[in-house]
């Protein structure tokens, strides 16, 4: 069963980033880069590159859920992974990952891609939008049919409750808005 | 006066009351300008599987003014002779003295044989018949007109009176008054005109048929209904003025009008005013002036007639005088020397007497020349107490004139706006006023006014029965204020009228009186009448309240409301009730009648689906007649359990499925966003999976 949120978590939610935490955060990402750098500049340097739509997405979806920007990252990577497969399998050197990233072809397969997840994200909700609408007319025909068949056993009458539910509406509605006046 | 009246024909030309003809006292054949069209004559009608009534010899000679008499044979014993009195539809009947009087061979009295309720062709309706043995002597005075009976002064006690006592001694033993007692109603029971006895007095309320000379002063100043229940004293006052009438031998009083009759009872006493010019027999002035004394308290009794019949000698009649003014009091040409007939003309010129009853003029009689102040404080009172109450009832001239006339004569019937009874005479009063005139309005005005209440008031001697009938009279005033079926003065007519048959439109020509016989009547009724009439109209509630002696309220509640399903669910209550508690056999008319009108009642029921079972199940019980049976199918308490209980588990899916409905429509922008929101998550998923096959075809081709 859905519980509500304690008032406390969502006031934590809600609360605003204290500024230590976000250096800290900053100072977390710029050690691991480094370490990365390091470790493995090849690859850094070409997913840095590569994935250079992704984060433009990230940027752009100012959404919560940063759907655009998963759908765009999925299909970018998809497009990066056979050139960092090459890099991790073939010559992992700094020459051939940036032999890759200035090949108009190979950055057309990697941008391409990422473009495809962004038309993905174009494309897709308007078909589910019409599919989900579909399915909920379906569902109030349905209903209707079910209210056809209780009137036809039960008479008018059982929409009574229906009724009065309706009437308390209205009759609260001037109430309220003579109480604004 | 009397001289005049000597050399009249002998016979009863006083009217009969109101328009019932008076076979009696209708004059001879030959008289007679247009002769009355014959009344069709059917096959005889055979009573309790015994007594055949031939419809087609009528005996004119044995009629009373208010029923037909017709031969009738015992097939038991076919030498006997009797005849049938057929009753006139619409006048209670005095069955609890038939009741006592059936079967009984009482001195004095015609032995009633039998009494039943028939079909009468001549009348087109079903009528009651009383059966009695026929008097082979004919009528006492008929004999005496023919010279065929000759009596002199000695032997007139023995034959005549004793006999005529004995008749009334008979019905006192049964505390039942005859009330019919006058010359035309005595009869020889033998051929050899030894046996006396008195007419039947039960086809008719008590003394409805009496002409006015018979009655005593006070019972004669009402309406025909409503002369009253009386007693033995009215009984004995009828006795004396009938055997003045047989000593003669002939009415001495024919060229005398009701009205002079009455007035000179009043001025001078009934004795005086009957007897004072008549050459009598002087043994027979003595008990004729205690039979018509008019003080009731002085009249004689069964003791002192039975006393002086055996020779002993009677104490001495004390003679109240009558109050009588020094002065006349002049009022619609008349001069009144007593209040008694000046009450009388003023009820009955009322306009007249409304402007009278304020006048000074009036006072002034009573105080000075009456010498009678309180009566006149008594006026002035009730004219005050009127002033007071000037936007009420009690405030109406019609009203104040009833209360000032009971002032002016205490014992004198109430008489309010032409309709005048006496108080235990209430209900036949009613009855004829409201069957034979269509008014119901003054009968509910004198319930709902209390009328009766200022008469018992002004008595100032209590009588038995007092107690009793005022408590009746506040109950039919309780019984008038509901407007309910079941109530009203429907509810009154039969409550204080127990023998009146059912006035329904229906069943009116099927002389209803008992209870038992209503659903019968009703079902035979359903062959005939428009069906889609209810069968319970008020006439049928109120016979059922009066005469049903289970408690029916809730069902006449059910009756009375106002939505014809509850409506005809508490008819058809009712109607099962009676069916069930009388045992009745089965009622398919009835059930067929009821079952078409059904359809409210059915309606009730929310699933159509139970309606239509119901209105497929009603033909089958419609076939057994079982009105109870319908009843129970109707409004069975599982079945209509069940409906509400479905019903309201309808409600609830209906309510849920249009808030479902309305969740799905209303939302609009709301679920668009949704969707939205659904589809780039399904984009989002998508593409992720998309990434991980790539990926894991990828490493899988690299690796192999």
């Amino acid at each position: 069963m859905a519980r509500l949120p304690a008032p406390a978590a969502n006031a934590q939610a809600n609360a605003p980033t204290p500024p230590g935490s976000a250096m800290r955060k900053a100072v977390w990402i710029l050690l691991c880069l480094v370490a990365l750098l390091v470790i493995s500049l090849p690859t850094v340097l070409l997913l840095l590159f590569g994935m250079l739509p992704t984060i433009v997405a990230w940027v752009v979806d100012r959404s919560q859920q940063k759907y655009a920007t998963f759908c765009v990252c999925g299909m970018n990577f998809s497009g990066v992974f056979p050139f960092l497969s090459d890099i991790w399998f073939k010559d992992h050197s700094t020459d051939a990952a940036v032999r890759i990233m200035t090949n108009v072809f190979d950055l057309m397969v990697i941008y391409g891609a990422a473009a495809f997840g962004w038309m993905m994200f174009i494309a897709v909700p308007p078909v589910i939008t019409q599919f989900i609408s579909a399915m909920l007319q379906k569902r109030v025909a349905t209903l209707r049919e079910q209210q056809q068949k209780i009137v036809e056993e039960w008479g008018e009458g059982v929409s009574m409750l229906v009724d009065a539910q309706q009437q308390a509406v209205q009759q609260a509605q001037p109430q309220k808005g003579r109480g604004r006046r | 006066m009397a001289e005049a009246a000597l050399l009249e024909e002998p016979g009863e030309a006083i009217p009969p009351p109101e328009a019932v003809p008076s076979p009696e006292a209708a004059p001879p054949p030959e008289a007679a300008a247009p002769a009355p069209p014959p009344q069709p004559a059917g096959p005889p009608v055979i009573v309790r599987d015994r007594y055949v009534v031939e419809t087609g010899t009528p005996i004119p000679d044995l009629d009373t003014p208010s029923a037909k008499a017709y031969a009738v044979e015992d097939r038991k014993d076919l030498g006997r002779k009797l005849f049938g009195l057929v009753c006139t539809p619409g006048l209670p009947t005095r069955t609890d003295v038939m009741g006592v009087l059936r079967g009984e061979e009482l001195p004095g009295v015609m032995p009633l044989v039998e009494w039943d309720i028939l079909d009468w062709v001549p009348l087109g309706q079903r009528s009651m018949i009383v059966i009695y043995d026929r008097p082979r002597g004919g009528r006492l005075l008929a004999a005496i007109e023919a010279g065929k009976f000759k009596f002199n002064e000695y032997e007139f006690p023995r034959r005549v009176i004793e006999p005529l006592v004995n008749g009334i001694k008979s019905m006192s033993q049964f505390d039942m008054p005859h009330r019919s007692i006058r010359p035309r109603n005595v009869f020889f029971m033998d051929e050899e005109l030894q046996t006396v006895a008195i007419g039947d007095c039960t086809t008719v309320p008590p003394g409805f048929d009496q002409p006015p000379l018979f009655e005593p002063i006070d019972r004669a100043m009402a309406q025909p209904g409503g002369r009253g229940y009386g007693g033995l004293a009215d009984d004995i006052y009828a006795l004396g003025v009938t055997l003045v009438v047989l000593i003669l031998g002939y009415n001495p009083y024919t060229r005398m009008s009701e009205d002079d009759i009455l007035k000179a009872k009043m001025e001078q006493g009934s004795y005086a005013a009957l007897c004072g010019n008549l050459r009598l027999p002087i043994p027979m002035l003595e008990p004729l002036r205690g039979m018509l004394n008019d003080v009731i308290e002085d009249r004689w009794g069964l003791d002192e007639l039975e006393g002086w019949l055996a020779g002993r000698k009677q104490p001495s009649i004390r003679q109240t005088p009558i109050p009588r003014s020094e002065f006349p009091f002049e009022f619609e040409g008349r001069n009144h020397v007593t209040p008694r007939t000046l009450a009388r003309d003023m009820a009955r010129h009322r306009e007249k007497g409304i402007e009278i009853m304020r006048d000074e003029s009036l006072l002034t009689w009573l105080s000075r020349g009456l010498d009678q102040v309180a009566k006149a404080d008594g006026v002035r009172a009730a004219l005050d107490l009127a002033a007071l109450h000037r936007d009420e009832p009690q405030g109406t001239d019609e009203y104040l004139l009833a209360k000032i006339c009971m002032i002016l004569d205490p014992r004198a019937p109430i008489r309010y706006k032409g309709f005048s009874f006496m108080p235990d005479g209430f209900g036949p009063a009613m009855a004829t006023e409201i069957l034979r005139r269509g008014d119901v309005q003054v009968p509910m005005e004198v319930l709902s006014y209390e009328i009766p209440a200022i008469w018992y008031a002004m008595q100032t001697t209590v009588f038995p029965g007092a107690s009793v009938q005022q408590r009746e009279y506040l109950q039919m005033k309780g019984f008038l204020n509901i407007r309910d079926p079941g109530y009203g003065w429907e509810r009154c007519l039969y409550e204080i009228n127990s023998t009146l048959p059912c006035q329904s439109e229906h069943i009116v020509k099927d002389y209803v009186i008992d209870i038992e016989n209503l659903l019968q009547a009703l079902d035979a009724a359903a062959n005939h009448v428009d069906t889609k009439l209810t069968p319970m109209d008020r006439h049928v509630a109120a016979f059922i309240a009066a005469n049903f002696d289970e408690d029916i309220h809730p069902h006449l509640k059910a009756l009375a409301a106002p939505t014809p399903e509850t409506s005809t669910i508490g008819m058809l209550s009712l109607l099962a009730f009676l069916q069930w508690k009388l045992r009745l056999n089965a009622l398919f008319g009835l059930s067929s009648w009821v079952g078409g009108l059904l359809g409210p009642a059915i309606n009730t029921y929310h699933s159509r689906s139970k309606r239509r079972d119901i209105e497929k199940e009603i033909p089958r019980l419609v076939r057994k007649g079982s009105l109870p049976e319908l009843f129970d199918m109707i409004d069975n308490a599982d079945n209509r359990k069940a409906d509400h209980e479905g019903f309201a588990l309808a409600c609830a899916q209906f309510a849920a499925a249009e808030k479902e409905i309305r969740d799905i429509e209303g939302s609009g922008t709301e679920r668009q966003t949704k969707a939205e929101v659904s589809g780039q998550q399904t984009a989002a998923v998508m593409s992720i999976v998309m990434a991980m096959i790539v990926i894991s075809v990828l490493l899988i081709a690299r690796m192999f």
